[in-house]
């Protein structure tokens, strides 16, 4: 680091062409965190560059979740045969426009990036017994001929409702645009009481999309088993529990359930599946 | 980033007016409603993105359409009476979770307003506010004034309707006024121009609450009205005053009897001792305060439930 800097190299990344895939800690469902974590280890990618905290997040100690110390980390991951770069990040808390900057600064200037992708969730009212669909969102029409092979819904219309902010991958994604980069934003709808643990399911659609898009030659088999062992527990589970058996029957069956019966819902999953400790 | 001023009028001898939300957005509301009802121009803005995280996207069939940030807008009117320049922050710029501006953004932005002050000549700059005191919603809003400098004290003496900090019980001269609607004052200090913060009352017990107080609002604007002999025509104020008044009605007569009883009780001991301002202690306003928050998540509940 030096004075005028926010960041570090820890080696060189020209990668002309080259994609990035961003993703955020604490997304609902874990998504952001299990997608990097399971993509840079099956494609070996190695760090390139860290984005310091100090200036992003408040330097006032740290948070303990799950036993464990929490600090925010922004990493930049590379893997040169894939032409690839990963993002991993926490969602900074101030400084937005500085952060988002320092982003594309090492997309373009360091690695040559030509698209940037970033991974997300959305609560979703639909089950866990439903396949996971995948919507995106672009900053540019030409994006629409880079995804339209790939079982992605291209039709997303949205507002951000009062009282709610757009995503920090909205912001990078319409910023990426004053740097002529292709910025796409995914996301993925997650059943509202599965938002605190991992939706194996989710991550998998996101994974399967990006082994396909960026032909990552990687054997996906397994996240298929991981969803449906978490369907069977998730079964197995409400099968024990008439309670929650029954609103959940209700839920799928679309005969509405009240706002408590949601929050209880909810609440038996986190604590059957447990806490996803998405960070 | 920075100002962008895309008019720059000739004015004389002109006052800025510049305002940030805050508490009940008294401030907010009584600025806007100057600001409207003298048709002001807009002349230019501070670049948002070095301050505010975006509030708005639209996205159509995947494409996103648009970003939208809050606004920090300059306007300018010439008057009979007096020119002037307005700023209106749509929000303030805040670190984190908190509810006020604070540190190096918020001091970034106050000098950036100052510039344009300083720029169009300004000698006085007015910021606006709420002022949370002990007053029953059924009596009129006065205007706390806060001068950056003493020596205008004694002009500020023979406006109408105020109180310094000295005159406000239990106060001795002492309080603070959070965010930029008070940074500002400082700020301006430092660089030599002289401004006053008009705060207009609010009961203590609806400072929490999401609806407008239009009747601190009022106060402010009759005194701006007054200061810069602005011709204005009051009615919608006015009318929105007795209209919010109802409102609150409504709503008090909803609260449970011991609440009604503290807040009647608040009435009978201000109008009592003439000074309008009742003499309750921290532990009455304590009290008041958690009775209405109770009713208020009861009835929340109720209202989710149903």
């Amino acid at each position: 680091l030096n004075e005028t800097s926010v960041y570090k190299l820890f080696g060189q990344a020209e990668m002309p062409g080259s994609s990035m895939i961003v993703c955020w800690h604490e997304d609902g469902g874990c998504i952001g965190n299990e997608v990097a974590k399971y993509l840079t280890g099956a494609l070996s990618m190695s760090i390139f560059a860290e984005i310091d905290p100090a200036e992003f997040f408040p330097m006032s100690g740290v948070i303990v979740e799950n036993d464990v110390a929490k600090f925010p980390e922004c990493r930049f991951y590379v893997s040169y045969p894939d032409n690839l770069v990963l993002l991993e990040s926490a969602v900074p808390r101030a400084e937005w426009f500085k952060f988002i900057s320092t982003i594309l600064e090492i997309a373009e200037k360091n690695c040559k990036t030509s698209r940037i992708v970033t991974v997300g969730s959305m609560i979703s009212m639909t089950p866990h017994t439903i396949p996971r669909s995948l919507l995106a969102s672009m900053n540019n029409p030409e994006s629409r001929e880079y995804l339209k092979n790939y079982n992605v819904d291209l039709n997303l219309d949205y507002e951000t409702p009062a009282g709610q902010r757009p995503t920090m991958s909205t912001y990078l994604v319409w910023e990426a645009l004053r740097q002529n980069i292709m910025g796409i934003s995914l996301w993925v709808p997650v059943p509202f009481y599965m938002v605190s643990v991992k939706d194996w399911a989710a991550c998998s659609r996101v994974i399967k999309f990006f082994n396909n898009r960026f032909n990552l030659n990687l054997e996906t088999a397994n996240l298929d088993m991981q969803a449906e062992r978490q369907n069977k527990a998730i079964a197995d589970f409400l099968e024990r529990n008439s309670e929650i058996g029954e609103i959940m029957r209700k839920y799928i069956s679309n005969t509405g359930i009240t706002e408590a019966e949601s929050s209880k819902l909810a609440g038996a999953i986190e604590e059957h599946l447990g806490h996803g400790d998405c960070y | 980033l920075g100002v962008r001023l895309f008019k720059t009028p000739e004015l004389v001898d002109p006052v800025m007016i510049a305002c940030w939300p805050g508490i009940g957005n008294v401030g907010l509301l009584a600025i806007e409603t100057l600001k409207e009802l003298l048709q002001a121009e807009e002349i230019g803005y501070i670049e948002p993105r070095d301050f505010f995280y975006p509030k708005k996207v639209t996205i159509k069939e995947g494409e996103i359409i648009s970003l939208d940030f809050p606004s920090s807008k300059f306007f300018y009117k010439r008057t009979p009476g007096k020119d002037i320049i307005f700023f209106i922050g749509e929000e303030q710029p805040v670190w984190g979770n908190k509810a006020y501006a604070e540190g190096a953004k918020a001091y970034e932005m106050a000098n950036m307003v100052i510039d344009v002050a300083l720029r169009f000549g300004c000698r006085r700059i007015f910021t606006s506010g709420a002022a949370v005191t002990a007053i029953h919603h059924t009596m009129r809003s006065r205007v706390w004034v806060v001068p950056n400098n003493r020596a205008i004290i004694a002009e500020i003496k023979n406006w109408e309707n105020i109180l310094l900090m000295s005159q406000v019980e239990n106060r001795e001269g002492q309080g603070s006024i959070t965010g930029l609607n008070g940074l500002l004052l400082g700020v301006a200090r430092k660089r030599g121009v002289d401004a006053v913060c008009v705060m207009g009352e609010i009961p203590v017990y609806l400072q929490g609450f999401p609806i407008l107080y239009p009747k601190g609002s009022k106060a402010v604007i009759e005194l701006l009205v007054q200061l810069l002999d602005l011709k204005v025509d009051l009615s919608g104020i006015a009318e929105f005053t007795v209209e919010n008044e109802k409102e609150i009605n409504t709503l008090y007569e909803n609260l449970p009897q011991e609440a009604k009883s503290q807040l009647d009780e608040l009435r009978g001991r201000s109008e009592k001792d003439g000074t309008r301002q009742a003499n309750i202690t921290e532990d009455d306003k304590k009290k008041i305060m958690e009775d209405l928050d109770k009713f208020f998540a009861n009835k929340d509940k109720e209202d989710g439930e149903s």
